[in-house]
């Protein structure tokens, strides 16, 4: 009985013996030396591998970050408070950064724009602009699919009407949506209190746009005139506002001519509270 | 002629997913992209076939003269566990690239049963050691065929319309026992 247990102990015992020194000889000899500040960087960042930082997911960030210094190195949705802590754990003044929001530049609702045809085929907008123009008659709206919406990390998006919806707080304007829209209906602009932005994206001429949907920029140019700073440009028959130069004046929203006014003022929930407050 | 029988025999006709049923853990959890499923391929064959060479070397060696054959599922597991470990550290050092391509998937092999069942396979059959490293990397070679075959269904299968209750997993195992029996339509090619 003991003789045929001492066979299989002893070989099992060797053989096992003999791997964890080959293993303690490789891990010696093949050792790479890797700097703890890389781990430690990594635990500090959201961990949602957005990619928004132009590196294939966080670990990637913390090693770019910690080998190169480099302080042009931004995170989007960590925002600059997360940017200017990891700046002091490596004491390193980081570059300031933006924050940014996501927008839709189009307001082409079931009743807003006109729908070409019942459109049952698979539930993509890439699909979908692939077999005419999309379920709307605009080239350019959101198709309203939301092939969008399983590339946010973070539930910001929804379906409404037809159209989709950000939610302000949710976003971190970290852009993963942007390439997976087909029309590039999205766009990110600078996070203020008073943001205005034209909410359209048809570069159709005036009286075409007109046609198919009644929120659309039909290029009168008003708003162009009505700009003190000159923020606002004409780019192939859609207004654009420079939002450097854009002050929040919203003068140009007043002229806009457009049934569904084409230029959207958005407050912050902050400052509407405010003001609400204010007028009692 | 010997050479081409095991070759044929472990690619298509004793295909390790589809006729052994080994390994299928891997075959449904990494075969949702095209990419994911040839690095994990890779990663098996890699370790497939110095797994095997290996064990076969354990047991010609060490099993056999000491009449202890019994020991083989103890003994390979150890030499696996310790290979994927081994490997995975020269990896990291020599070629960073492959290292990263490998990813998660190189510590998953370790419990990979597809690498015990054609280590113990390899030792059944009467294959020298020349012929049992040969069987174990044609088997691999198997596995990465059944695997990136799926893979490209399921891809399919993402914009297809599937019944609810049918959606991901359960369309995925009606889909591989398809495939399945189209590679039963192989047997008896080879004994």
């Amino acid at each position: 009985m003991a003789s045929s247990m001492i066979l299989p102990v002893i070989s099992l015992g060797s053989v096992a013996f003999a791997l964890s020194v080959i293993i303690l000889y490789i891990s010696k000899k093949f050792h790479v030396e890797e700097d703890p500040m890389v781990e430690i960087i990594n635990d500090m960042l959201p961990g949602v591998n957005c990619g928004a930082c132009g590196l294939p997911g966080c670990m990637a960030f913390a090693e770019e970050l910690v080998k190169t210094k480099n302080t042009n190195l931004t995170c989007p949705p960590g925002g600059s408070d997360l940017v200017s802590a990891l700046g002091s754990k490596l004491g390193l003044q980081m570059a300031e950064v933006e924050p940014v929001t996501c927008v839709v530049l189009c307001q082409g609702t079931h009743n807003v724009v006109k729908p070409t045809a019942e459109y049952v085929g698979i539930q993509d907008c890439w699909a979908a602009t692939q077999t005419f123009v999309g379920p709307k008659q605009c080239p350019y709206s959101c198709v309203g699919l939301g092939s969008c919406i399983a590339y946010c990390d973070f539930g910001a998006m929804s379906l409404e009407d037809g159209i989709i919806k950000i939610d302000d707080e949710l976003c971190t304007g970290c852009g993963a949506c942007i390439p997976a829209c087909p029309t590039k209906v999205l766009a990110l602009i600078p996070k203020k209190d008073k943001q205005i932005f034209i909410a359209c994206n048809s570069h159709d001429k005036g009286a075409v746009a007109k046609k198919y949907c009644s929120a659309a920029c039909i290029a009168c140019q008003k708003c162009l005139k009505a700009c003190d700073l000159d923020a606002i440009t004409m780019d192939n028959n859609l207004a654009v506002i420079n939002q450097e130069a854009c002050n929040g004046c919203a003068k140009c929203v007043e002229v806009c001519p457009v049934e569904v006014n084409c230029i959207i003022e958005r407050k912050a929930s902050t400052l509407i509270e405010e003001e609400m407050k204010k007028a009692g | 002629m010997e050479i081409l029988l095991i070759v044929v025999s472990a690619v298509f006709v004793n295909n390790v997913v589809f006729a052994r049923f080994l390994g299928i853990c891997p075959y449904i959890g990494v075969s949702k992209k095209l990419d994911t499923a040839i690095g994990m391929g890779f990663a098996v064959t890699f370790v497939m076939t110095l797994g095997s060479a290996i064990a076969y070397l354990l047991y010609k060696g060490i099993l056999v003269p000491y009449k202890i054959e019994f020991m083989q599922t103890v003994m390979f597991i150890l030499v696996i566990a310790s290979l994927v470990q081994v490997v995975e550290i020269v990896l990291k050092k020599v070629s960073k690239v492959l290292y990263a391509s490998l990813g998660i998937f190189l510590p998953l092999i370790t419990t990979n049963c597809a690498i015990l069942g054609v280590a113990i396979l390899a030792n059944q059959g009467d294959y020298n050691f020349f012929e049992s490293v040969l069987f174990s990397f044609f088997s691999a070679m198997g596995f990465i065929l059944a695997i990136v075959l799926f893979a490209g269904i399921r891809e399919k299968l993402e914009t297809a319309d599937v019944p609810t209750p049918f959606k991901n997993v359960p369309i995925s195992f009606v889909v591989a026992a398809i495939l399945s029996m189209a590679f039963m339509g192989f047997s008896g090619l080879v004994k």
